[in-house]
């Protein structure tokens, strides 16, 4: 204390000392007082430094890691639990959330008002975009449901006309969607067929705009040729209605083949005839009768009654899960017949007997070798 | 001299849209003389077109169609005297349409004309789920269908048939025009596509053909030049499904249950409200769509316009229409 008091008098000149002296110790107080500031400024350098260090992502990779273990934790408390494995309660948030919201109800909308639609469909009113949607459907019905085995696809040519027929089961045309998939998916030039539907499909709402828009063509004869004179492949069924409709008992019996319009169409347009024939689509709706008075009623050609049907209501038409077998026989070539043969009724008659005792033959073939209707 | 070798073609019906644009096109031709007949005179007409003012419903107008064409040495009559959209005085519709079309027909016979040409429509093969996607012209036409408008335009092709039976000196065209669209026709398609929400039928949505108003006109000139004997669809190239019409025009669209719809929309028919009866809306339900391939083999016909651009330009030009910018 004494000693500061002692400077402070030599600095303001009232203690007798010589000017360098004075000068000197100014020096000194001037360094001290340096080194204090450098000091300061070196501490908040590095207290902006260690600041920057501590960056954004390093912030929040931080709680990241804390945010993982929670999930983790949530994992493990789900897996050791029932009910959540039962219920998805995330998703079932998510729905009820939807109910509120607007846009639900205006995709509702625009389904039903059909506008999930491309703006180009083909001629026949194909719509890629909409065919695309339903696949996943159908692939899940291919590959899961019935287990589809195709043998002797190799017999599809690649391109060219080419008429399929078709033994023709089910209740419901099953059959046709999965010969135009198997082809689709496992032919190697993903062929497009085109199956004809019946008439009867085209009075209703819904159904026929479907048919239409998956590929379906109504069985016409004027339609199957022009089809047929743009080199596509063409799937008909010519028992028709009789086919689709026959009882259980019956079952892998073949019907009346129409009245030889296949064969009239095949010798008009000279195009390959390719036999094709379905196990498994008789046992989807196995038939114990059908009531045709009540189906006039509702413009159907038949009722259905089957062990499930109309007794379970919807869960009825859920189709069974027969194991399906198609197989694409060799192809019958009428080329030698010339396009005015048409008019020989007799060779029309002789011609569609061959193709249906072919298609019979495989199907025999086919039973034959077959276990067990579920598992093949 | 001149006067002489200039052809003369009568057309009937010069308000309604096909005859005024063939007239307007045909009158600046020097190759035509034209005879304009119709029950009103319309403002286009240049001062050396003869004018005739007829009424087709008269019981007498045979006699004066028969007077009109010897005069006149006419060459070819185009009948285009017809309504284009269903009437809700059917009895009046039918009067004009299938008695006039008769009277006109008794007076071609009379004079033996040289060529007749129909303007008819493919309406008349009738919205059926039966119909072959594409309807080719020897295809058997609705004459038992239940709706009027369809019969009446059913019966005067019959009639036509049986004049051409009688008549086989005299060349008969017969066009079968699809829905006429484009930026300045209306018709009842364009009515319909006019309003905000489009009605159409729940489950249901049939493919759709156009022709546009150019191409149409073109056809009918073409008939007139081509001495073509027989039945031609004239329809633009391409299907488009209805829901897709409506969206490219900017529409939204109304699904109604079918069993609702028909009597409701024939109620609005009935007050004046709705452009189409409940029977014409079959046409939504089921496809009515005809092949135009005869038109370009032997008519020579070839549409500009693909069936796509006919809706675009009819909803570019109606869009520009409601906000004013012309009339």
């Amino acid at each position: 204390m004494a000693k500061k008091l002692e400077e402070e008098r030599v600095l303001n000149g009232i203690k007798g000392i010589t000017l360098e002296e004075r000068l000197e110790l100014l020096e000194k107080r001037l360094l001290e007082r340096l080194e204090l500031l450098e000091e300061k400024i070196k501490e908040v350098e590095e207290k902006k430094k260690r600041e920057e260090e501590l960056s954004l992502p390093e912030f929040f990779s931080r709680y990241q890691e804390k945010f993982d273990e929670a999930l983790s934790t949530l994992e493990r408390v789900k897996k050791r639990s029932l009910l959540p494995r039962l219920f998805d309660f995330g998703k079932a948030i998510e729905r009820l959330k939807k109910i509120f919201k607007v846009q639900t109800y205006v995709n509702l909308w625009r389904s039903i008002s059909m506008w999930i639609t491309s703006d180009v469909v083909d001629e026949f009113g194909l719509d890629p975009v909409f065919e695309e949607k339903i696949t996943p459907f159908f692939e899940f019905l291919y590959h899961k449901w019935w287990r589809v085995s195709v043998i002797g696809l190799k017999n599809l040519p690649n391109k060219g006309r080419v008429l399929l027929v078709a033994n023709h089961a089910g209740t419901l045309p099953f059959d046709g969607a999965m010969i135009k998939y198997a082809a689709k998916i496992e032919h190697p030039a993903h062929r497009e067929i085109r199956p004809l539907v019946e008439n009867f499909v085209y009075y209703f709402p819904f159904l026929g705009t479907f048919m239409m828009r998956i590929g379906g063509v109504r069985a016409d004869p004027d339609n199957a040729r022009r089809l047929l004179e743009k080199e596509q492949a063409v799937l008909v069924f010519p028992e028709g209605v009789k086919g689709v409709g026959k009882l259980y008992k019956q079952r892998y019996r073949l019907q009346r083949f129409g009245r030889g319009g296949f064969i009239k169409l095949a010798l008009r347009t000279r195009s390959p005839i390719l036999p094709v024939a379905v196990v498994g689509s008789e046992e989807i709706y196995p038939l114990i009768a059908r009531l045709e008075g009540l189906g006039r009623f509702f413009g159907v050609p038949y009722i259905p009654i089957t062990p499930t049907f109309p007794w379970l209501g919807p869960i009825g038409l859920i189709p069974l899960p027969s194991k399906w077998y198609i197989h694409f026989g060799e192809i019958i070539d009428i080329s030698q017949y010339p396009p005015e043969a048409v008019d020989d009724e007799i060779l029309v008659n002789h011609l569609s007997e061959m193709v249906r005792r072919t298609i019979q033959e495989m199907l025999y073939e086919l039973l034959k070798k077959r276990r067990s209707i579920w598992f093949g | 001299m001149e006067e002489e070798r200039k052809k003369v073609i009568a057309i009937t019906g010069v308000n309604s849209f096909l005859g005024a644009n063939l007239c307007q096109r045909l009158q600046i031709d020097s190759r035509y003389k034209i005879i304009a007949i119709d029950i009103k005179k319309p403002s286009f007409l240049l001062k050396d077109v003869l004018f005739y003012k007829t009424d087709f419903t008269e019981p007498t107008v045979d006699l004066t169609l028969a007077d009109i064409l010897s005069t006149n040495n006419v060459d070819t009559v185009v009948h285009c005297a017809f309504f284009t959209n269903p009437m809700r005085r059917s009895a009046y519709a039918h009067e004009l349409e299938v008695i006039g079309t008769m009277h006109l027909l008794h007076a071609c016979a009379r004079v033996g004309i040289r060529k007749f040409i129909l303007r008819s429509s493919t309406l008349v093969y009738g919205p059926n789920p039966l119909n072959p996607n594409f309807i080719t012209e020897d295809y058997p036409l609705a004459e038992s269908s239940n709706y009027r408008y369809i019969r009446d335009k059913v019966e005067v092709e019959k009639m036509v048939e049986k004049f051409k039976r009688k008549n086989s000196n005299t060349i008969v065209t017969v066009l079968r025009f699809g829905i006429i669209l484009g930026p300045t026709v209306r018709n009842f398609f364009t009515e319909y596509l006019k309003r905000p929400f489009v009605v159409t039928l729940l489950g249901y949505d049939p493919l759709f053909q156009f022709i546009h108003e150019e191409d149409a006109v073109d056809a009918l000139k073409l008939a007139v030049e081509k001495d073509c004997d027989g039945v031609y669809n004239i329809v633009g190239d391409g299907v488009l499904p209805i829901s897709t019409v409506i969206k490219l025009a900017g529409r939204i669209n109304l699904p109604v249950f079918h069993p609702i719809a028909i009597p409701l929309v024939q109620f609005l028919f009935s007050i004046g409200v709705s452009p189409i009866g409940g029977k014409h809306l079959d046409f939504l339900r089921f496809v009515c769509v005809a092949d135009g391939e005869k038109a370009k083999r032997e008519l020579g016909f070839m549409p500009k316009y693909s069936i796509k651009e006919c809706v675009e330009s009819f909803a570019g030009m109606q869009r520009l229409r409601e906000l004013h910018l012309i009339e």
